[in-house]
């Protein structure tokens, strides 16, 4: 096929192809924001040589289809770095709520006062007693000391059923997380099924590895699954050493209670009819687990250690004052942060309190209670009871402040690695202008082709 | 690199986020508001609280004492106060010129006040009821005041291991004392080589311990003296230990180390912890390089014999012992006494006089029983009683007692009982000029404590506030750059956007 009618051939060749191009171009402007969208492009390539009448000549363009840009490598990286960042700021949130709940450091200027200051205050609340103004009606004092031990027991078991519902919210977000990942395993087996049938155009494999990436990444962020393509091109999703979804199976995952202490049962993440706890590499989850497991436990006990330490020696140096008509019972009961009470026989019967009371070694027991302020407790390592209290806060404090530095961090080098991925895989619109430009200016040109053609036949045609 | 406008768009929106977080993160007030902006600044603060809550708790400790101690201060000044006035009408009283006319109505005006300064209340507490602060403490039932406080003394506490006694018991201000007077003179017992060691400075004793000693020549030992009991066992210790070194004991009452040999300085130390040389007091004050101790003030007990004595000669003779200003006064014979127990028994088998070793020093103390005055004295010829330093009175303290039985005497026109309660209102005056001390010394001694209290809040209160408080001039500069950020960000964000290639197509 040669001459004039061949090149009308293709010419038409070349608007089908810039009319695919435009076409292109249009799907990509459409999905310039589209989350996970790789920009498209059609694969052209130059035409076999007619062979004319003066030699041989090129045949036009052919499509060989659409194809996916972007880089392969950089999608499962960056997953790997939103599976750190997830994990680090699942627990700088949850610290950040713990310290709200400890409300340290306090200042007077702006009203506030920690626990801390609550146990200054009941270790003071005695000195009245030998104050000597202050201890003219023995009830107001006994009634001040009551006021002082209530408050007490109240921001410890504030603080203690705060903590505990910071551990129940921790638990909901594990169990939404869970639903989420399953929901996202079958997802993402069905796209894999999609993916594999071979009615699929190239648009829409595109489209749909795209999508397909998106669960992918979110997989990534929320339990570090990292995933590889074989030589078939099957999908396998990997995390903490399994498979989650082999091609088009999917293993969902479901989570059991553990024993915690301190009250604080933690959580184990397990796939569906096995027995082996997973161990995440990263992800949202492995933050909320190990927030629950270990991060939280570490406080309540610290929490737990300074109210039984309060509570023994306060009561034993009560039990053993003598006199004065109290003395010889517990001030407190209970034996935690979140059982912390005081003695309701007490409450009934507030003369109980030893107000001026002597110990066996002759103190007094306003004396004995307010150098609990620097005693130091064998069985809390040697440290004070402010000891104790300030050493909470401090780990706190530098837990948060780690987690929360590891959080930045990785944010940061998300959001590099993404700004990387996007450049690869990201819709420029400059660059899909010029592009249509091209392509307005090649259909231009081909449809110039087609008048010469036809001009020339036109010719040929009055010359017979 | 290709940028999108999605990149330009999320970079921006993140240059946003970020500076719009760096302005809204500066607090002009705190430095730290949660533990993780700074853990170790965090934890401080939590301590610093704490410590600055216990010493406010010691500030209002001192001021409540310090307001206590003011109320006992003036009513012991009106106490004494009213004390000078009852001299003043025991003197006119006295006096037969005068008329005794409307004295008694006095008396019992002043009686009745000083009634109401015993019973001074402070906060609804009884001043001088000890710890039975709820009632009042003396009792006044016809011609009989009684004392319901008891006799503790209150103490709080104003600083850690440090506490200030705020209270005078009742008992030891209007209380009914005993006539008594400590003797003059110290019973110097001779110290010899068999005294004890434990006997030594008024029986505290000195605990042997190591010493290191050098010798003039420069040689030294470590000396052993554990286990030493008596002066001979040190001094023969040491003698051992440095040939060139000789112990004597001088006047009787101190040690000397000299070195014989070389002549020259001798020095000594404690070894680890020692206390030996501290307790011995022993400096280089002797002459020619020798060490010379304190008094070694062997302890004074009943069995000393009286020959040991410093400065006593035996046999002693007699002391004249008057009991409530009873003329003549009574012979007590010390002849036959051997040993201080003698002596003491001796004076101890008159009815109403009681004659002990002081607490204190080597001295002994002399008390009339039963609210009677007492006064020794020399007999006619014979010096035992200053030779034992034993010259003295004193008038018994009764407070009520005398004002009720001066008014009683006034009553009854008794100008002779007037007159011989004279030196009893006389001490009672000295006794309440010197209690009326006792509240001030210790209100001053409660104003340097509440100034070091107050310096140490004030520290720690600065260093709360260096540690937690934002430098609010830093902090201001630091909010304007990050607000210049933050605008320079959203106008740039604003440009940025509107520029596309669709413009120029």
């Amino acid at each position: 096929m040669s001459g004039l009618f061949g090149l009308l051939e293709t010419t038409k060749l070349t608007i089908f192809a810039q009319e695919m191009s435009l076409g292109v171009i249009n799907h990509n402007i459409a999905n310039a924001s589209t989350p996970g969208y790789h920009r498209q492009r059609v694969a052209l390539s130059a035409r076999g040589s007619l062979v004319g009448l003066g030699g041989t000549f090129g045949g036009g363009v052919n499509i060989e289809g659409i194809e996916r840009l972007g880089d392969r490598f950089l999608s499962s990286q960056l997953g790997r770095v939103s599976a750190n960042r997830a994990e680090q700021s699942a627990l700088a949130d949850s610290f950040s709520v713990i310290e709200t709940i400890f409300g340290e450091p306090a200042d007077d200027t702006y009203g506030e006062t920690g626990l801390g200051d609550a146990i200054d205050a009941f270790l003071n609340a005695w000195q009245p007693v030998v104050n000597p103004e202050m201890n003219a009606e023995d009830a107001d004092t006994r009634g001040l000391i009551l006021e002082a031990a209530n408050t007490i027991a109240h921001r410890f078991r504030d603080t203690a059923s705060a903590l505990q519902s910071e551990a129940a919210s921790l638990r909901e977000r594990v169990a939404v997380g869970v639903r989420e990942v399953n929901a996202l395993l079958g997802e993402v087996a069905e796209l894999n099924l999609a993916l594999s049938s071979g009615s699929l155009n190239d648009s829409a494999r595109a489209d749909f590895e795209d999508t397909r990436e998106v669960k992918l990444q979110q997989l990534s962020a929320l339990i570090g699954a990292d995933w590889q393509v074989d030589g078939e091109g099957k999908l396998r999703v990997y995390s903490g050493g399994r498979v989650l979804v082999d091609h088009v199976s999917a293993h969902a995952l479901t989570t059991e209670a553990i024993e915690g202490e301190a009250g604080v049962g933690g959580l184990r993440l397990l796939p569906t009819g096995s027995r082996d706890t997973m161990t995440l590499a990263g992800g949202e989850l492995k933050g909320l687990l190990a927030m629950l497991d270990n991060e939280l436990p570490e406080v309540l006990s610290r929490l737990d250690a300074l109210a039984t330490r309060l509570i023994e020696r306060v009561n034993a140096i009560h039990q053993a004052a003598t006199g004065d008509g109290g003395g010889g019972i517990d001030i407190f009961s209970g034996n935690s942060a979140s059982s912390i009470a005081v003695n309701p026989a007490l409450l009934a019967h507030p003369e109980q309190i030893s107000l001026t009371g002597k110990l066996p070694d002759g103190q007094d027991i306003a004396a004995a209670i307010f150098a609990l302020h620097t005693e130091s407790i064998e069985s809390a390592g040697g440290l004070t009871l402010g000891g104790l209290y300030s050493g909470l806060i401090g780990h706190l404090g530098s837990r948060s402040a780690s987690s929360g530095q590891l959080a930045q961090a990785a944010e940061r080098l998300e959001a590099g690695l993404s700004q990387k991925l996007e450049s690869s895989v990201g819709v420029s619109i400059d660059e899909e202008m010029a592009q249509m430009l091209v392509v307005q200016t090649t259909y231009q040109a081909a449809a110039k082709v087609i008048t010469a053609v036809e001009e020339m036949l036109d010719v040929l045609m009055t010359a017979l | 690199m290709r940028v999108t406008q999605k990149m330009r768009q999320d970079s921006m929106l993140a240059n946003i986020n970020r500076a719009y977080d760096r302005m809204a993160g500066i607090n002009l007030q705190r430095r730290i508001t949660k533990p993780s902006d700074d853990p170790s600044g965090a934890e401080q603060l939590v301590r610093l609280r704490s410590l600055i809550s216990r010493n406010e708790q010691y500030q209002a400790n001192v001021a409540s004492a310090s307001r206590w101690l003011t109320y006992s201060e003036a009513a012991l000044g009106n106490a004494a106060e009213n004390v000078r006035s009852v001299r003043e009408l025991a003197l006119t009283a006295a006096d037969d010129s005068n008329s005794l006319e409307g004295l008694a109505e006095s008396l019992e005006a002043i009686l009745q006040d000083m009634l109401s300064q015993a019973n001074a209340e402070h906060g609804g507490r009884y001043l001088f009821g000890g710890s039975q602060g709820a009632q009042a403490p003396f009792q006044r039932n016809g011609d009989i005041v009684t004392y319901h406080g008891d006799d503790s003394e209150l103490s709080t506490a104003i600083s850690s291991g440090l506490s200030l006694r705020y209270n005078l018991p009742g008992s030891a201000v209007f209380g009914e004392q005993s006539a008594d007077f400590v003797s003059t003179k110290d019973w110097d017992r001779v110290t010899d080589w068999d005294t004890e060691l434990a006997e030594l400075f008024d029986g505290t004793g000195v605990k042997p311990g190591r010493l290191r000693i050098t010798d003039g020549g420069g040689a030294s030992a470590v000396v052993d003296l554990r286990g030493a009991a008596t002066l001979a066992e040190l001094r023969d210790r040491i003698q051992a230990a440095l040939p060139s070194l000789r112990v004597n004991l001088i006047d009787g009452e101190r040690l000397e180390i000299r070195d014989t040999v070389n002549g020259g300085q001798v020095r000594v130390a404690d070894v680890q912890g020692g206390e030996t040389a501290a307790r011995l007091g022993l400096s280089a004050s002797g002459a020619g390089g020798a060490l010379l101790s304190r008094d070694l003030d062997p302890h004074l007990s009943a069995g000393t014999p009286l020959g040991d004595l410093r400065g006593v000669n035996l046999p002693l003779g007699q002391v004249g012992v008057s009991l409530a200003g009873a003329t003549p006064p009574i012979t007590v014979d010390l002849s036959a006494a051997v040993t201080v127990g003698d002596l003491l028994d001796a004076f101890n088998a008159v009815p109403g006089l009681t004659v002990s070793l002081a607490a204190a020093g080597n001295r002994v103390l002399v008390s009339g029983t039963g609210g009677q005055s007492v006064a020794l004295s020399d007999l006619d010829g014979d010096a035992t009683t200053s030779a034992l330093g034993l010259v003295g009175s004193a008038e018994p303290i009764r407070p009520f007692g005398t004002l009720i039985d001066l008014k009683a005497a006034v009553t009854s026109g008794d100008r002779e009982r007037v007159r011989e309660l004279l030196p009893e209102i006389e001490a009672l005056e000295d006794h309440f000029t010197s209690l009326r001390a006792t509240p001030g010394n210790r209100l001053s001694l409660a104003e340097d404590a509440l100034a070091t209290l107050e310096a140490r809040n004030h520290t720690m209160t600065s260093a709360l506030s260096e540690i937690g408080d934002a430098d609010m001039t830093e902090a201001l500069m630091q909010y304007q750059s990050a607000e210049a950020v933050y605008q320079a960000s959203l106008v740039m964000a604003a440009n940025i956007f509107q520029l596309t290639l669709t413009d120029y197509l």
